[in-house]
C-alpha cells in the first residue's frame, strides 16, 4: 500500500512508452521542428523578459534533444509519469500516507489526451513539472513552513512559468493531500488494493476511451507522409496516401510527388482522387499562413528554387526560425548564390545544439560555390526579365520545359496539369516533349488523351503529330464508349475508373467538356 | 601574526585588482596593413551622445589587444583571446565628453605565433553636435505578403535599450506599418495599422484618433504619408500596390504601383483635400514631403500605366506644387528633377530642416527602391539646383529610405551593403554648409556579432528627439472602436 504510487509509476511509464513509440511517435519529430532553441543571449532575451517565459526557454532547451526520437520519447514518457509521482511524494512526505485514490494520474492521463493534437504546446508539460520539482524541494522543510513558502514562492515563480501550470500544481498537491488525510482511514489494506484496482480499471478505461475518440488519425497520416516526403521515402508516402480516409489536397499533393518519383504519374495519376484538379498537384498560393511552410516542395523538387525560396521566406515569416525553414533558405540561398545570405542563416543554425555540425557542409559548399540543386534552373543575366505566376503553375511549367527540355518532372507535371485541366489541345502540343525522354511506349494516360484529341481533330492536324494511338486504348474506349452510351456508370467506373475519359466525364472539377486553348 | 594576515590580505587584493587592470602590450612587429573589423567603425564621425560602436576584428589570431584613446589619455584596454571588443560603456562615455570636436584612435595589436602585430591605427572623430537620441524603425522579417511578428521600436541611441513603440500583438496581429513623425517629434505621429484593428492610428500630443483614410469614391487608401510641418495636415499617397516575383536570378521581388495619386488630411475637421493635379487618371503620384514651411509639397511622379507597360519602363521624376494652408489650395505642379529623362528614377525626397537640400533615392526604375540594389542617395541643393550623387555615403548594394536629424546636421538610412537582403540603418554626419556627408556607420549594437546573426530587417528608420510615450493609452485607443472609427473624412 505504502509503495502502490510506484507500481502505478512504472506502469505509467510503460504504457506511455509504448503510445510514444506507436501511436503518438509523430509529436514528438513534430514538436523539434516547431521550435529552434538557439544558445545565444538575445534568444534567451526575447523569452525571459515575458510572461510564462522562462518555462518556454525551458520547454524550447528539452525540445531540442528530440532531435534524437528515442531521446524525446523518453523524455516525454518521464515527464509525464513524474508528473503522477512528484504530487504523490509531496502527498506522502506531507501527510505521511498515499492518496488512495490516485487523484493525481488524473494530470498526466489529461496531458496524454491534449497531447495527441499537435498543437498542444510541449511547454504545458514542462511547466507543471517545473512547479512540482520547485513544490517537492519544498516538501523537505517543516509542514508549517512548507504551507508558508507556498504562497511566497508561487508569487515569486508565477510570473517565469505562467499561472494555469501553477494553479493546476496547487490543486493537484491539495486535492491528493485532502484525499490522502481524510480518505485513507477508511481503506484497509485488502480494501485499498480493491481501490486501487478500481481506480486503475476507470482512469485506463476513461483514457483508453478519450483516446480513441480524439485520435487524429489524418493528422498523423499527413505528418507522416510529410516525414517519408523530406526522408524521399517515396513508397511509403504512397502508403500513408493509401491509407488516409477521404479527400485532402494536401495529401493528394504529397501522394502526387511521390507518383512521379516512382514513376508511375502518366499512368495511375487518376487511379486516384484528384478532387482540387490541378491544385491537387500544387499549392496555388492564397495567402494563407497554414500553407506557407508547405508550398517550397514541389519548385524545390522542379528545380525552380526561385519559388521553392519564396515559400520558404514566407514560411519563415509566419512560424519563425524554425530548423527546417532555416535549412531550407540556407540551401536556396546557396544555389541562388546569395551567399551573404545564406552565411546569416547559418550563423543562427551555428547557434543551436545539433543542426551546428550540418553548418560546415554549407560552408563547404558556398567555398567550392556548389549548388545542393544540380537541376537548379540556371540564371541567364542577358535573359529578358521573367516573373512568376504564382496562381497557376501551369505557365512556370511550360518556361521549366522550355529552358530545360530535360526536366522530366516539369514535363510529366506539365502534362498532369494539362490532362487536369481538360486542356487536350494544348496537351496535344506539348506531347512532342516526350521524345526528350526514354518511354518505352506512349504512356496510358497520354494515350488516352491523345486519343480524346485525335477525335475532335481532322487527320491532317492530328498526323502533324506523329503519334500512332495502339490497337488495345483504341478497343478500350470503343468499350467504354459502349458502355458509357448505356450509361452503365457503375461498370465504367469499375473498368475505366482511372482512365482519362473517365475523368473528363464524370470526375473533373472543370466539367465534363474539353476546354480549349487559352 | 594579525598584521601579517592584514598584509596578505592587502597584497592579495592588490593582485586582484592589478590582474583585472589590462595593461599594453609591446608589438613585436608594426604592419602597413589595414586592419578589418566588423561592422566597419573606420574613418567615421560620431555623434557626441552614441552608443558604444562595439565590433568584431576580422583577423585570425591567438590574442586579441584593443585600446582606446585620444590624444591625451587611454580610456580602455582590452586584451583577451576573443576577437569581439566589447567597450565599458563608462569609458565610452568619458571619451565622448573628452574628444567632442577631435579624432580618437582604436589601436589593435593581434597575437600570431606569439608575436604581437601592430596595426595602423583607427582614427573615428567624435562630432561636436549631437544626434536626435531616438532612432525609431520596424522590426520585421523580410517577406514579401504574409506577416506574424512585429513590431515598431524605439532605440535609444545613447544606449541600447530598445523598446516597443506599438508591437502586433497588442493590435490582433495586425500589420503595423509606415510610422510617420512630425518634424522628428514623438509628440505628432501616425501608423497604419492592417487588419482587424485596421485603420490609420493618429496621435496628436494628448489625442489619439484612429480613421480610414479612404472614402467611397477612392480605390485605394492612404499609404505613404508625411506631416506638414504645422501638424494640422497629413499629405498621403493613396497607391494600388504590386507585387512580381522574379523566376530567376539573385533578384527576388520587384514592387510597383499600378496606380496612385496624392491626398491631404485635414485632421482638424478629418476632411481630405486634393486637386485634379495631384489626383486623375493621367499621371500617378506618390512619397509625398513638405518643405520647411509647409508651402510646398514635394512628390514624384510618372506617367499613368497600364498591364503592358514594362516595369522597366516606371520612371518616377521630382515635382512639387504649391499649397496654401489657409485657403487650402494648391497650385500648379512643376518639376524639378526630370529623372527619367537620365534613365533613372525618384523616390523618397526628404528636405532637410533648413530648407537646403533634398536628399532622394534614385534607381533604374520604379519606385519601391528598397529592392534595387542599384539604389542611391543623391542630393539638391535647392538653391543652386545642383544635383550629386552621395558617393561618399553610397555603397554598391540597397541605399535608401532616410531622414533627416531634427537640426540636419545628421542623417540615417536604410542600406542593404552587407548581403542585399537586410536593411540595417547607418547614420552618417552632414555638414548643412558644404552638403557633404561623412562615412556612414552602422546603428551600434551590444552585440559586435549582431549583424551578422539578426534576420530581422530594419524598416523605415526614423530619427525622432524625444521617445514616443503614452504606449498604452497609444494601443488602448486602438483597440478602442468606438472613439476612432465613426469619424467622417470627405472628399473636397
Amino acid at each position: 500500500m505504502k509503495n502502490s504510487h510506484w507500481f502505478l509509476f512504472i506502469c505509467l511509464i510503460a504504457s506511455f512508452m509504448f503510445l510514444f513509440m506507436d501511436s503518438l511517435a509523430y509529436i514528438i519529430p513534430y514538436h523539434e521542428q516547431q521550435e529552434l532553441f538557439l544558445f545565444s543571449r538575445s534568444y534567451q532575451e526575447s523569452y525571459l523578459y515575458e510572461s510564462g517565459g522562462l518555462g518556454r526557454y525551458m520547454a524550447n532547451f528539452i525540445t531540442q534533444f528530440f532531435y534524437y526520437p528515442y531521446v524525446g520519447k523518453v523524455i516525454f514518457t518521464l515527464l509525464l509519469s513524474f508528473i503522477y509521482l512528484l504530487p504523490c511524494l509531496i502527498c506522502q512526505r506531507i501527510e505521511r500516507q498515499n492518496d488512495p485514490l490516485h487523484l493525481a494520474v488524473l494530470i498526466p492521463l489529461y496531458l496524454l489526451i491534449q497531447f495527441e493534437s499537435i498543437d498542444f504546446k510541449f511547454y504545458h508539460a514542462s511547466n507543471i513539472i517545473c512547479y512540482l520539482l520547485i513544490f517537492y524541494c519544498l516538501s523537505f522543510l517543516r509542514k508549517r513552513y512548507f504551507y508558508y513558502s507556498l504562497i511566497p514562492i508561487s508569487l515569486i515563480t508565477v510570473f517565469y512559468l505562467g499561472w494555469i501550470p501553477l494553479l493546476i500544481s496547487v490543486s493537484v498537491i491539495i486535492i491528493s493531500g485532502l484525499s490522502a488525510k481524510y480518505l485513507s482511514r477508511f481503506f484497509t489494506d485488502k480494501k485499498y488494493y480493491y481501490c486501487l484496482s478500481i481506480c486503475i480499471c476507470l482512469y485506463a478505461g476513461s483514457t483508453s476511451y478519450l483516446f480513441i475518440i480524439n485520435y487524429n488519425m489524418k493528422e498523423w497520416l499527413l505528418l507522416e507522409a510529410e516525414d517519408h516526403l523530406k526522408k524521399k521515402e517515396w513508397e511509403k508516402v504512397l502508403h500513408c496516401a493509401d491509407k488516409f480516409r477521404g479527400n485532402n489536397q494536401l495529401m493528394e499533393y504529397f501522394r502526387n510527388m511521390a507518383l512521379f518519383h516512382i514513376g508511375r504519374m502518366p499512368y495511375d495519376l487518376l487511379k486516384y482522387p484528384q478532387t482540387k484538379g490541378v491544385a491537387s498537384l500544387y499549392l496555388p498560393w492564397t495567402g494563407e499562413p497554414e500553407r506557407s511552410r508547405y508550398g517550397h516542395y514541389i519548385y524545390e523538387q522542379l528545380g525552380y528554387i526561385n519559388e521553392a525560396h519564396r515559400w520558404a521566406f514566407e514560411a519563415m515569416v509566419v512560424y519563425g526560425e524554425t530548423a527546417p525553414i532555416i535549412t531550407n533558405l540556407i540551401r536556396y540561398n546557396i544555389a541562388i548564390q546569395r551567399y551573404g545570405v545564406a552565411h546569416r542563416f547559418i550563423n543562427v543554425l551555428k547557434q543551436s545544439l545539433f543542426y551546428k555540425r550540418d553548418t560546415e557542409i554549407y560552408e563547404r559548399m558556398i567555398r567550392e560555390k556548389q549548388s545542393p540543386f544540380p537541376n537548379a534552373l540556371s540564371y541567364n543575366p542577358e535573359e529578358k526579365v521573367r516573373f512568376a505566376n504564382i496562381l497557376n503553375i501551369g505557365p512556370e511549367l511550360s518556361y521549366l520545359c522550355d529552358r530545360d527540355s530535360s526536366n522530366q518532372m516539369a514535363f510529366e507535371y506539365l502534362m498532369s496539369d494539362l490532362l487536369l485541366s481538360n486542356q487536350i489541345t494544348r496537351f496535344a502540343e506539348n506531347l512532342g516533349r516526350i521524345r526528350t525522354f526514354p518511354y518505352a511506349s506512349l504512356p496510358r494516360l497520354y494515350e488516352e488523351a491523345l486519343y480524346t484529341y485525335k477525335l475532335g481533330v481532322d487527320k491532317e492536324t492530328y498526323d502533324k503529330l506523329g503519334f500512332t494511338i495502339s490497337e488495345e486504348t483504341e478497343y478500350r474506349f470503343r468499350t467504354y464508349y459502349t458502355l458509357y452510351r448505356k450509361k452503365e456508370i457503375k461498370k465504367l467506373k469499375e473498368q475505366f475508373g482511372d482512365t482519362f475519359w473517365y475523368y473528363l466525364h464524370f470526375l473533373s472539377p472543370y466539367g465534363n467538356k474539353i476546354i480549349d486553348k487559352q | 601574526m594579525k598584521h601579517t594576515q592584514y598584509i596578505v590580505l592587502i597584497y592579495s587584493l592588490l593582485w586582484i585588482v592589478s590582474a583585472c587592470k589590462q595593461t599594453g602590450v609591446t608589438p613585436d612587429i608594426q604592419t602597413s596593413k589595414s586592419i578589418n573589423i566588423f561592422p566597419d567603425y573606420t574613418g567615421v564621425t560620431f555623434p557626441s551622445n552614441i552608443a558604444p560602436p562595439n565590433f568584431r576584428i576580422m583577423e585570425k589570431g591567438e590574442e586579441y589587444y584593443t585600446e582606446i584613446g585620444n590624444q591625451n589619455q587611454i580610456y580602455t584596454r582590452l586584451r583577451s583571446k576573443q576577437p569581439s571588443v566589447v567597450i565599458p560603456q563608462k569609458k565610452w562615455k568619458e571619451l565622448l565628453n573628452d574628444t567632442t570636436g577631435n579624432m580618437f584612435y582604436i589601436r589593435i595589436c593581434i597575437q600570431q605565433d606569439n608575436k604581437w602585430i601592430q596595426y595602423p591605427d583607427i582614427i573615428n572623430n567624435i562630432s561636436k553636435s549631437p544626434i536626435d537620441p531616438y532612432l525609431a524603425y520596424r522590426l520585421i522579417y523580410p517577406g514579401y505578403e504574409l506577416w506574424n511578428q512585429m513590431g515598431i521600436y524605439q532605440r535609444n541611441l545613447s544606449t541600447y535599450e530598445e523598446s516597443p513603440i506599438i508591437e502586433n500583438k497588442s493590435v490582433e496581429k495586425g500589420c503595423i506599418n509606415c510610422h510617420t513623425f512630425c518634424k522628428n517629434s514623438s509628440e505628432t505621429m501616425m501608423i497604419h495599422i492592417r487588419g482587424k484593428m485596421g485603420g490609420t492610428l493618429i496621435k496628436q500630443q494628448e489625442n489619439f484618433s484612429r480613421l480610414d483614410i479612404k472614402t467611397p469614391e477612392m480605390n485605394n487608401g492612404g499609404t505613404y504619408a508625411a506631416w506638414h510641418p504645422a501638424g494640422r495636415y497629413l499629405a498621403f499617397s493613396v497607391n494600388e500596390i504590386q507585387q512580381y516575383f522574379h523566376s530567376t536570378g539573385p533578384k527576388a521581388i520587384e514592387v510597383a504601383d499600378s496606380e496612385s495619386d496624392l491626398i491631404i488630411l485635414d485632421t482638424k475637421t478629418n476632411h481630405l483635400i486634393t486637386s485634379p493635379a495631384i489626383y486623375g487618371n493621367e499621371w500617378m503620384e506618390t512619397f509625398p514631403a513638405w518643405n520647411p514651411d509647409g508651402t510646398m509639397l514635394y512628390f514624384c511622379r510618372s506617367k499613368a500605366i497600364d498591364k503592358k507597360t514594362p516595369l522597366s519602363n516606371i520612371r518616377y521624376d521630382l515635382y512639387r506644387i504649391s499649397f496654401n494652408a489657409e485657403k487650402r489650395d494648391f497650385g500648379s505642379p512643376e518639376c524639378v528633377y526630370k529623372a527619367s529623362e537620365k534613365g533613372k528614377s525618384v523616390s523618397f525626397p526628404r528636405i532637410s530642416p533648413d530648407g537646403k537640400y533634398l536628399m532622394f533615392t534614385c534607381s533604374d526604375y520604379g519606385n519601391f527602391s528598397i529592392w534595387h540594389p542599384e539604389s542611391e542617395l543623391y542630393l539638391l541643393n535647392l538653391e543652386t539646383n545642383e544635383i550629386r550623387n552621395m558617393e561618399e555615403v553610397n555603397s554598391t548594394d540597397v541605399d535608401s529610405f532616410h531622414t533627416w536629424s531634427s537640426t540636419g546636421e545628421w542623417f540615417v538610412f536604410s542600406s542593404k551593403r552587407q548581403d542585399g537582403l537586410w536593411a540595417h540603418p547607418y547614420i552618417a554626419k552632414f555638414d548643412t554648409q558644404t552638403g557633404m556627408a561623412c562615412k556612414p556607420f552602422v546603428l551600434p549594437q551590444e552585440d559586435p556579432d549582431f549583424y551578422l546573426k539578426f534576420t530581422k530587417t530594419f524598416n523605415l528608420p526614423e530619427l525622432i528627439t524625444a521617445p514616443v510615450k503614452n504606449r498604452d493609452q497609444l494601443i488602448r485607443k486602438t483597440r478602442n472602436n468606438k472613439e476612432t472609427v465613426n469619424r467622417e473624412v470627405l472628399f473636397r
